[in-house]
């Protein structure tokens, strides 16, 4: 059940309905029983792995709160995080060590065969185990304190909104809302997230998607012009991508009375790597910062190790996006932005740009020049594999011998000539946006909700119409939902 | 001196003074845009065959499904053959109209012919049609149409065919579907706003006009430097008990109301061009396609199974696409439905002899 589909439409519908119908107390049973159905509904048996992270770490909680001795509390944490990664393992990764061990053994001369597990990857599984995960460390690091009911930690690790692609929520601040959600009021600016998100996901992203999978199904075939137009459109498709999903689950999260973390700061206005990760996935990248970064020592241990640490997080970033060798170069790649943009001598030239009196200017070319540097990276991240990523980027070397009027002309003589334009503006007009004024959905929307009530109706109902036209005959899922 | 707070009751009144006219702006507005020849592709197509089978009341034999029943069989013929004037058959197809389409027409027009009788004084208001609305049906059915194609054009055919009183059965036979809750949906909002669609049409539309003539064969230039590969010739359908459990419902209801609405109905199974594979899973495929209908048709005594399939067109070079029978093959294929009409005893002309196949082109 996708967020922008006529099933989840009805669902969602049902569900609001009888949600301002049941009496407070049946609030949460309601939300947890509705959460295991949309989360049901692509494959019922993907329910036994939620139930199993759920209990295992309600139990581990509750054990580490009364545990003492700093062994067995160890201990108890160590069981959390393999049986998450280990569920992850199991169904994400192990044909990927599989394939990888024997390819590895292929090339020194051994040929090995290994059974593959013919497996389906259930959806969202490495946001869920991320955030519950999350929840037994805190618990371990004293930051939280236990849950004591078993279903507000089931809501916690299956709330609907959130579960198959985030935000990845932290204990300390969904689980008190949950506490309170019998007397949770609706916060009505949901429905201009809802808005939003749909526009950016149907009109945008789902448009944009058909563009680039013509280029990127054989990029070995296309030409440079198409290679170029189909990595900015993939560029901006991703972004509206998730972040119209991120948008959508803040929104809901929202009429029922949530507030999630927000996930996106205009991402392509960052001027330089470490601005991007603070505004790109937020929730995944301070995960990966708290939970990973600072645990294997961050920036305390000298600048080797913080090299090290920094390539490290973002590798294995990349191998937590798809279990495949080019989801590992699209980590490594923006492992070395974030360790060349590093030294100091860097960093201070960076703050003088910044501070110069045309340093508004200054800001708009830094940004452009990082999306593009961005772009690079999201080659790595669409090709079908490492061959596609290198085949995209030898193709764009021929950039400089295209005949552009020759091309024009092409353009012309086919049946896409409109629809390329109009994929051409909307990828100029995010990118212009983004670069020239910054702005997230959230304040967006609170904009919006300033204006008069008729004025946000018919903002809303034109909104709403405008996807329900433009959507494309098929709706592709969300990219982050194969994650 | 407390403040002026408003009564609920009023606060939701004064809403309605914007929320009214916004809707009715957008229901007008949506309107223009379902009716736009662009928007509303197969809108047009569906009209006319509504017009067709509307028009002629008194036809006594009709031909249903999709162009794969209809553009090789032909009319006068067909009439020829069964010793009946030309003009008691009636083309009721829709171009790429499968069962669920067929079904709603077959309701539709049922609900004709109860109108049709229905008095508006006295007793017996709308009693029971006396007559079956027609002696024979001619309905085609594919392999491949076995399995669910999801596509907005099948809500839209069904939204403009289907009478209202039906929805609940629409919505019955969609829970046979692998995801019941989507069809909903896309029905119910296509029911909504017909506006809901293909936004390719559109796209088309402003190519069109801002660059003038296109040509569908140079649409690689921009993006490839060879031309694309071939299409493969062939379209099925796996045919395991969850894929065809959508269509098997539809074909079921189809058949049901086809007796209620016709004395006898010819289910035609058609060929394509996968019987010339020879691999296990085709040939196995034809056989449960077969039996699947085979079983329907004996449940069924109105139902008579026209199997053009076996001992049917097949090498690929007859197709023009996947299913559509090349012009060279349409002789080959009607003689085929007349000998299987002989074998099961159908009515022949005075003449006893089959027409010559050819004589007369199909559309």
């Amino acid at each position: 059940m996708i967020f922008t589909t006529p099933a989840f439409v009805l669902f969602f519908l049902f569900f609001f309905l009888m949600w301002h119908t049941v009496a407070p107390r049946w609030k949460k049973p309601l939300l947890l029983i509705s959460s295991y159905v949309f989360y049901g509904s692509w494959h019922p048996v993907f329910l036994i792995l939620i139930w199993l992270s759920t209990l295992v770490d309600f139990w581990i909680g509750g054990a580490l709160h009364r545990a003492t001795g700093d062994r067995r509390r160890r201990r108890l944490v160590a069981i959390s995080v393999m049986t998450n990664l280990g569920i992850l393992s199991a169904f994400k990764y192990f044909n990927f060590f599989v394939d990888s061990a024997v390819a590895i053994l292929g090339m020194l001369g051994l040929h090995a065969s290994a059974p593959l597990l013919e497996i389906i990857l259930p959806v969202g599984i490495s946001f869920y185990t991320f955030q519950t995960m999350s929840y037994s460390i805190d618990v371990y690091r004293r930051r939280i304190t236990p849950v004591s009911s078993v279903m507000d930690f089931a809501i916690f690790v299956a709330f609907f909104p959130q579960l198959v692609a985030g935000p990845i929520e932290r204990a300390q601040r969904l689980l008190p809302q949950i506490a309170r959600l019998a007397s949770a009021r609706t916060d009505h600016s949901g429905w201009g997230l809802i808005a939003l998100g749909c526009f950016k996901k149907v009109v945008i992203a789902d448009n944009l998607a058909e563009l680039v999978n013509l280029v990127y199904a054989q990029p070995e075939e296309a030409s440079a012009p198409a290679l170029l137009l189909a990595t900015y459109a993939f560029a901006v498709q991703i972004y509206c991508d998730f972040s119209g999903y991120s948008d959508i689950a803040v929104g809901l999260a929202r009429l029922l009375g949530i507030e999630l973390v927000q996930n996106f700061k205009a991402p392509y206005a960052a001027i330089g790597p470490s601005d991007f990760w603070r505004r790109w996935h937020i929730s995944l990248s301070t995960w990966l910062r708290d939970y990973l970064y600072i645990s294997l020592g961050g920036n305390r241990r000298g600048p080797l190790s913080t090299y090290r640490n920094l390539l490290l997080t973002m590798l294995l970033g990349g191998l937590w996006h798809g279990a495949a060798w080019h989801f590992v170069a699209w980590g490594a790649f923006h492992g070395l932005l974030l360790c060349c943009c590093r030294p100091s001598a860097f960093q201070s030239a960076h703050h003088a740009l910044a501070a110069h009196r045309f340093g508004g200017p200054i800001r708009v070319v830094q940004r452009f020049v990082f999306f593009h540097l961005v772009c690079v990276g999201w080659i790595f991240f669409r090709a079908e594999n490492l061959t596609a990523a290198v085949s995209v980027l030898t193709g764009l070397g021929g950039l400089l011998q295209t005949d552009w009027a020759t091309w024009i002309a092409q353009v012309r003589l086919s049946s896409q000539g409109g629809w390329l334009i109009i994929c051409t503006g909307m990828i100029v007009s995010v990118v212009l946006m983004q670069i020239l004024r910054p702005t997230d959905s959230k304040a967006l929307v609170a904009r919006l909700w300033k204006a008069p009530e008729p004025v946000r109706f018919a903002v809303l109902v034109i909104v709403f119409y405008g996807c329900a036209v433009a959507a494309p005959e098929s709706a592709p899922p969300f990219i982050y939902f194969q994650f | 001196m407390g403040l002026y707070r408003p009564q609920p009751w009023r606060k939701a009144l004064r809403r309605l003074v914007y929320i009214v006219p916004t809707l009715i702006a957008l229901w007008f507005f949506d309107r223009w845009v379902s009716d736009d020849a662009y928007v509303g592709w197969e809108r047009n197509t569906v009209r006319n065959a509504e017009k067709r089978w509307s028009a002629r009341t008194n036809a006594q034999y009709a031909i249903m499904g999709s162009s794969t029943s209809r553009d090789w069989l032909s009319m006068n013929e067909l009439a020829k053959y069964l010793g009946v004037p030309p003009h008691a058959f009636v083309d009721a197809h829709i171009n790429g109209c499968h069962q669920g389409c067929t079904w709603a027409s077959v309701r539709q027009m049922r609900q004709r012919h109860r109108l049709k009788r229905c008095r508006w004084r006295g007793k017996d208001r709308c009693s029971p049609p006396k007559q079956k609305r027609f002696k024979a049906v001619f309905f085609g059915l594919n392999l491949f149409q076995m399995c669910e194609f999801p596509h907005s054009k099948r809500g839209l055919q069904q939204s403009m065919l289907l009478p209202t009183e039906d929805i609940p059965s629409l919505l019955s036979v969609y829970t046979h579907a692998h995801a019941p809750l989507q069809y909903m949906g896309e029905y119910l909002g296509i029911r909504l706003s017909g506006a809901l669609g293909d936004p390719r049409a559109l796209r088309d539309y402003w190519g069109q006009k801002w660059f003038g003539l296109i040509k569908h064969s140079k649409n690689y230039l921009w993006y490839r430097k060879t031309p694309l590969p071939p299409k493969s010739p062939f379209k099925s359908c796996g045919y395991t008990a969850d894929e065809v459990a959508l269509k098997r419902a539809f074909t079921e209801a189809l058949l049901d109301d086809l007796g209620e609405l016709a004395d006898e109905v010819f289910l035609m199974i058609l060929p394509d061009a996968t019987l010339s594979l020879t691999e296990a899973a085709h040939i196995n495929r034809w056989q449960k396609h077969l039996a699947l209908h085979r079983q329907l048709a004996r449940e069924r005594p109105w139902v008579h199974l026209v199997d053009l399939a076996t001992d049917g067109m097949i090498h690929p070079n007859q197709y023009r696409d996947a299913f559509h029978l090349k012009k060279s093959a349409y002789a080959q294929q009607r003689k085929l439905l007349y000998r299987r009409l002989t074998e099961l005893g159908t009515h022949r002309s005075r003449s006893t002899r089959a027409p010559k196949s050819g004589a007369t082109g199909a559309k």
